[in-house]
């Protein structure tokens, strides 16, 4: 964790956004992302990309004249307002133990937001029980994002384990929508390696 | 064989609670069911169905019993009824691992049979079943082995000395032995029951061999079809299988009624039958009338003439010089002969003479005599009986004729049935003195025990008295669904090999607890050499691969062949001679 990806801009305790100035390394749709909460760590899942425009990329936009590639990059580099990135929170840990379950308090406004490591999203979505709380998320596109997240999972666990990492989520998909056959036909096509 | 069966390590086993330890043997759990219909066991999505089959044993551990079950049914389902009617994509490779046994997936539908307790190991009826999602295993060798007990002369649940016969092995399971326990064969009436061809008289003789090896009881044996005597036939490779008499020589006679047909089947006939006429009652006859299409008023007139005739009313009745002369000594008599016979006797004459022309095919039998003097079969078969010998009735070439073998068989198995309760009454619970306990086998069983007759033969009243006078039957039938229901209640123990008819099916499970779950077991044997043992001699139902009735069971039997007996005699011999060869110098 070399320096942090963003500040907290606002938060509830289902989601939080954070905005970030750095265009070019902007976390993944579906990647876990962390911000510490006093004892805990929260976790969530970038679900939500926002790069909103500003009056000086309106005014370049509209200037047809004179667009080089530097400039170009000097206006994405030098933004007036941040790219806004939310997550879904899906987990927090406390000690050495992880929860999947929404955490006592969501981060404070401008808390610095950490990219996870392979080590920590291996360890924090081992388990299955935040299925749920990406399914029931009314405001995300869940299937998209439960989907994005497990196969990043999947690629950070060791390559042996991969399939058969998919393979169990599978069957608890399976499990959990078997009332819903289309939500989880789309979701195991999007899951198929 | 033996350290298998070993309870420590069996115990070790039972104690061992489930999940983990056996996933291999793991096929599923409970996840619903009842006592009284069976348990539905979902499959767990790496078995597949197509290993499995049904009559197979399945364990389940849990609360410190062990439960035996068998699969008796096996379903397709699905966590949604839409995977019936639009199925997912399945050439997803990955889609398909998901589906496939988890929202597609195996149940099978298993009757628990019985509980083995942690702490008294003895197999007991069922009385409750394993909780929800108990694992369901596949029984191994050693838990069937043990409940079914080793082969050969053993305590039995109750403590007594039994001997457990080896009948063959459960399917798929090479190594273990199914016993029967003999003295519960024969305490009870028994069946073997399967279509024509599939082996009930093969099946049979094993039996049969086994019960006069291990002396739990006498045999009397109506062999229709000369199958059990000298030699039978086989479909195999060998056309000719050893009779009983071949592998017990001194423990084993051969009647015949046809000394002719034994003579050219080199089966070398100890005695003759005979039926001395005077002694044939109404009664022997009155079960053939449903063969010899008798009326009621015809069935009457033969009590009445053995009231008003005497002993000798046969004899008369069918002696045509007799019938002509009568009356004719009496000067006032309007008519002579038939008629004057009926007169007397209150008849129509009509009736007599269709009784005469009906009965008249039987009264030419060879075997029916109206000479005095003759031995006494009753008496000789008895002596034999008592003496410890089994005895095979061959019926040679009257085999093909129902009249001959029903009338016979009643004939013969009514008096000995009738000494049999008169020495039983008279040794009045001294059990020194009581009758050998006697086994009567019987085929085309249905002949004798059909509903409509079954209260008037002898072979009902067996059945249905159980074992109170120590005689048994051993019915060999391919109709089950014709023996009267009250008879199939009583039989204690079922070997049946395949059968095809519903009702035949039906009739098997008649009186059986859970046996319609067993059904679909049944109907599903191979139509050859496996067979569905169910009831007093096995404590829980099981389906067998029989055991070949070769060379290595004459062996066992204690049957040696010519050349290992030369070669015994030599060795002999030589050990003799050099011995007095030794003693000499």
């Amino acid at each position: 964790m070399a320096s942090p990806l963003g500040r907290v801009l606002r938060s509830s305790t289902t989601i939080f956004t954070f905005g970030s100035l750095d265009n070019a390394d902007l976390p993944a749709f579906g990647a876990l992302v962390a911000a510490e909460v006093g004892p805990t760590w929260v976790y969530g899942l970038v679900y939500e990309v926002v790069i909103q425009d500003d009056p000086f990329v309106r005014q370049v936009v509209a200037a047809t004249e004179g667009l080089t590639a530097e400039r170009i990059e000097d206006m994405r580099q030098r933004r007036q307002v941040p790219v806004e990135i939310t997550a879904l929170t899906v987990a927090y840990r406390q000690g050495d133990r992880v929860y999947q379950r929404l955490p006592p308090r969501p981060p404070a406004a401008l808390q610095p937001i950490w990219a996870c490591d392979e080590t920590t999203t291996a360890q924090v979505l081992a388990d299955f029980a935040f299925f749920r709380t990406v399914l029931n998320a009314a405001h995300c596109p869940s299937e998209e994002l439960l989907a994005a997240s497990l196969r990043r999972a999947a690629a950070c666990r060791p390559p042996e384990q991969e399939k058969a990492y998919l393979l169990e989520a599978g069957r608890e998909l399976a499990r959990l929508l078997a009332a819903d056959l289309p939500r989880l036909d789309a979701i195991l096509r999007r899951l198929a390696p | 064989m033996d350290d298998l069966t070993h309870p420590d390590a069996f115990l070790a086993s039972l104690r061992a609670e489930a999940d983990g330890e056996d996933a291999g043997a793991r096929l599923g759990r409970v996840v619903a069911g009842s006592l009284s219909s069976g348990l539905e066991v979902r499959l767990d999505h790496d078995r597949r169905l197509e290993d499995l089959a049904v009559g197979r044993y399945v364990v389940m551990k849990a609360g410190g019993r062990l439960f035996f079950g068998m699969i008796t049914d096996i379903a397709l389902d699905s966590t949604h009824p839409a995977f019936e009617k639009t199925p997912p994509d399945l050439d997803n490779p990955f889609l398909r691992q998901v589906y496939l046994g988890t929202s597609a997936f195996g149940r099978l539908h298993v009757s628990p049979l019985l509980e083995l307790d942690e702490h008294d190991r003895t197999p007991r009826p069922v009385k409750t079943i394993p909780g929800h999602y108990t694992p369901v295993m596949t029984a191994s060798p050693e838990e069937v082995a043990y409940v079914f007990g080793a082969e050969g002369v053993q305590r039995d649940a109750a403590g007594k000395t039994a001997h457990y016969f080896h009948i063959g092995r459960p399917l798929e399971m090479e190594d273990v032995k199914i016993t029967l326990n003999l003295e519960r064969l024969v305490e009870r009436s028994s069946a073997v029951f399967g279509k024509s061809g599939t082996g009930k008289t093969f099946l049979s003789r094993l039996l049969l061999a086994g019960v006069i090896q291990s002396d739990v009881a006498v045999n009397l044996i109506f062999d229709m079809h000369n199958e059990y005597g000298w030699a039978g036939t086989s479909e195999g490779a060998t056309r000719q299988v050893k009779g009983l008499k071949q592998l017990f020589p001194g423990r084993v006679v051969i009647f015949t009624l046809d000394p002719e047909s034994s003579r050219r089947r080199q089966s070398n006939p100890d005695e003759v039958v005979t039926l001395p006429a005077e002694r044939i009652e109404p009664e022997d006859l009155e079960m053939l009338a449903g063969v010899l299409d008798l009326h009621e008023a015809q069935v009457g007139a033969m009590y009445v003439m053995r009231r008003r005739l005497g002993p000798g009313w046969l004899s008369d009745f069918m002696n045509d010089d007799w019938v002509d002369a009568y009356g004719s000594q009496d000067p006032e008599a309007l008519a002579t002969g038939l008629k004057a016979l009926a007169e007397d006797l209150g008849l129509h004459q009509s009736t007599l003479a269709a009784l005469r022309r009906k009965l008249d095919r039987y009264w030419r039998y060879e075997f029916i005599t109206t000479r005095s003097g003759e031995r006494d079969s009753v008496a000789l078969i008895l002596e034999y009986l008592q003496a410890g010998r089994s005895v095979v009735l061959e019926f040679g070439r009257y085999g093909n004729d129902l009249g001959a073998y029903l009338l016979v068989a009643n004939f013969l198995t009514r008096r000995i049935h009738q000494r049999y309760v008169e020495m039983k009454e008279r040794a009045f619970g001294r059990s020194s003195d009581e009758p050998k306990p006697l086994v009567v086998t019987i085929e085309e069983a249905h002949k004798f025990l059909d509903p409509q007759i079954a209260r008037h033969t002898i072979f009902g009243t067996i059945a249905r008295e159980l074992r109170k006078y120590n005689v048994t039957l051993l019915i060999v039938d391919q109709r089950p669904s014709g023996i009267d229901p009250e008879v199939m209640s009583q039989v204690g123990t079922r070997i049946t090999l395949a059968l095809d008819n519903e009702e035949d099916i039906r009739a098997v499970f008649m009186g059986v607890s859970g046996g319609q779950a067993l059904r679909e077991v049944l109907a599903r044997l191979d139509s050859k050499e496996q067979a569905l043992i169910l009831g007093h001699a096995v404590p829980m139902p099981v389906v067998v691969q029989t055991r070949a009735y070769d060379t290595e069971f004459y062996r066992q039997m204690g049957y040696a062949e010519e050349e290992e007996l030369e070669a015994r005699f030599q060795q002999n011999q030589a050990l003799m001679r050099g011995r007095q060869r030794h003693r000499l110098t």
